[in-house]
């Protein structure tokens, strides 16, 4: 099946501070592909490029066939963003003035854009709080309310930088199991980063193992652990030390 | 396009909306500027200042419209780089650009309520001063007249935009602002009439888009004269606008390139 991200030997340096190099990777439709690695990994600026808010210094990524060098635009539609960053909503507006801004953004209107909203607002838990201002949410209720952003539109490619950060285990094993129904939709190729490597074991179909801005692993946990010749039952911390040198 | 606009502006009235006393001081300070200018007027008199000739002779109308454009003129300076470093400060920025909502439609929207907001202070000052007052302005030219307002808002906001490519980059200090606003206070002729300068500085006022507008909007409210008879200011406004306006987006979007290379955007 054609993947929906695919990156080209990704390069990119910040002046002479290299952050990624050379990353080749993707991801099919109906998978969720991780990307873990200590703090400084390139994760989020991976993330970033991928949602054409940072440009690549080198490569190239296609998203649903569309470079993000040269068809941007493109690309925006075909991806929702889940920003690890809670600060990016208009604090004094409610819930639901946030999502239909950045619905009307997506070019969405009338009735089917307020049922959008009401359905995500629904599945996330937020019914019920969708009027209150932002200012007077949690901050695991900006964090899903984030979500619920990025999947308004209902792109084919959902980035998720750290998405249950701040979460409650309760709410993250909800959200885990939203992501997981998403992506077994089949239609939807996830591409998330993580420090919680339990999760990451429970979640993911494919893991990218990042340390420095180079590629450590990647592949299902089976491939990972064969690469590192570790047992069938040696978990993703055991197999993530393995790879990754740096103590974090 | 218009649904984008349309959600920029919701936007923006709900966020000021909720700071209730400043909104509601936004629109009451009209007031007290008008006052200001009228003791200023009564103090000067009618027929004492041989400058304001050319202009019917009294102070109050001829500043009258020289505030009210140049409120209009400041938005159309200040409101791109404030709300570029307002989405700076609140992290939306980023938010805003992983969505496809377009160049033109994020910079206009940015500045619609402004523009909303300016448009009805214009109004309301105008309004004030003739039903305050008793100035008599002539509205024969008024279609002309907007057409003239929106090509001092094309002009300044080329101006405006080139300001909020500064901040997309620098994040703060914006000289070319602050510099285009006191050259346009100080000689554009908006508390004075042009004459009272030295001759050189009236020739550098001319290359000034507000002083453009604000000689066809007095010659048309105060005297009735058609825009068309003052072709030359008409000309050097629409120069302003049509070759401003889209430099001034293309260097926005250079800056946003090199904000995404230097990977900025999110920066603060």
């Amino acid at each position: 099946m054609k993947r929906l991200i695919e990156c080209e030997e990704i390069g990119k340096t910040f002046g002479k501070r290299t952050v990624l190099r050379n990353i080749s990777c993707g991801v099919r439709p109906g998978e969720i592909m991780a990307v873990v690695g200590p703090n400084g990994a390139g994760k989020t600026t991976l993330l970033k490029i991928i949602a054409t808010l940072v440009y690549p210094s080198t490569g190239d990524v296609r998203v649903t066939g569309h470079s993000v060098r040269w068809s941007p635009a493109q690309v925006r539609k075909a991806i929702g963003y889940v920003s690890a960053e809670e600060r990016s909503f208009y604090w004094r507006l409610s819930g639901i003035q946030n999502l239909r801004f950045f619905a009307a953004l997506h070019g969405m209107s009338g009735p089917a854009r307020e049922e959008r909203i009401r359905s995500l607002l629904a599945a996330v838990g937020l019914a019920e709080r969708g009027r209150d201002r932002i200012r007077n949410y949690s901050s695991g209720m900006k964090q899903i309310l984030g979500i619920a952003r990025g999947l308004l539109h209902d792109p084919p490619v959902v980035l998720m930088d750290e998405p249950t950060r701040s979460l409650s285990p309760e709410l993250a094993r909800k959200i885990r199991t939203m992501i997981k129904n998403m992506a077994g939709e089949g239609r939807k190729a996830i591409l998330l980063s993580s420090h919680n490597l339990t999760e990451v074991q429970g979640l993911a179909d494919t893991i990218l193992l990042l340390e420095s801005g180079l590629i450590r692993g990647w592949g299902t946990l089976a491939e990972l652990r064969r690469s590192a010749a570790l047992g069938d039952h040696a978990s993703l911390d055991d197999v993530f030390h393995h790879h990754i040198r740096t103590e974090e | 396009m218009i649904g984008k606009l349309w959600a920029f502006l919701h936007r923006d009235l709900f966020n000021e909306m909720s700071y209730k006393l400043s909104f509601v001081l936004q629109i009451l300070g009209v007031l007290p500027a008008i006052l200001l200018f009228y003791f200023l007027s009564v103090m000067i008199g009618e027929g004492n200042v041989a400058a304001l000739g050319q202009y019917g002779g009294e102070y109050f109308p001829f500043v009258l419209i020289g505030i009210a454009i140049q409120n209009y003129q400041t938005f159309a300076l200040m409101s791109f780089a404030s709300m570029m470093r307002e989405a700076q400060l609140s992290g939306t920025l980023e938010a805003i650009l992983v969505t496809p909502v377009g160049t033109a439609p994020f910079l206009f929207g940015s500045a619609i309520y402004s523009f909303v907001l300016n448009s009805f202070r214009i109004v309301l000052y105008l309004f004030l001063g003739v039903v305050m007052f008793d100035v008599q302005y002539d509205w024969s030219q008024l279609p002309a007249i907007v057409l003239v307002l929106l090509l001092t808002i094309a002009a300044s906001a080329s101006i405006g935009i080139l300001s909020a490519s500064f901040i997309l980059l620098f994040k703060k200090g914006d000289p070319l602002n602050w510099a285009f606003n006191m050259v346009s206070w100080l000689l554009g002729g908006v508390y004075y009439p042009l004459s009272v300068m030295p001759e050189w500085l009236q020739n550098v006022s001319h290359l000034i888009p507000i002083t453009h507008s604000l000689e066809i909007m007095r010659q048309c409210l105060i005297h009735g004269a058609s825009v068309w008879s003052m072709s030359t200011h008409v000309w050097a406004l629409a120069l302003w606008a049509f070759i401003g306006l889209p430099c001034s987006i293309t260097v926005f979007v250079m800056a946003m390139s090199r904000a995404r290379q230097q990977g900025t955007l999110g920066h603060y």
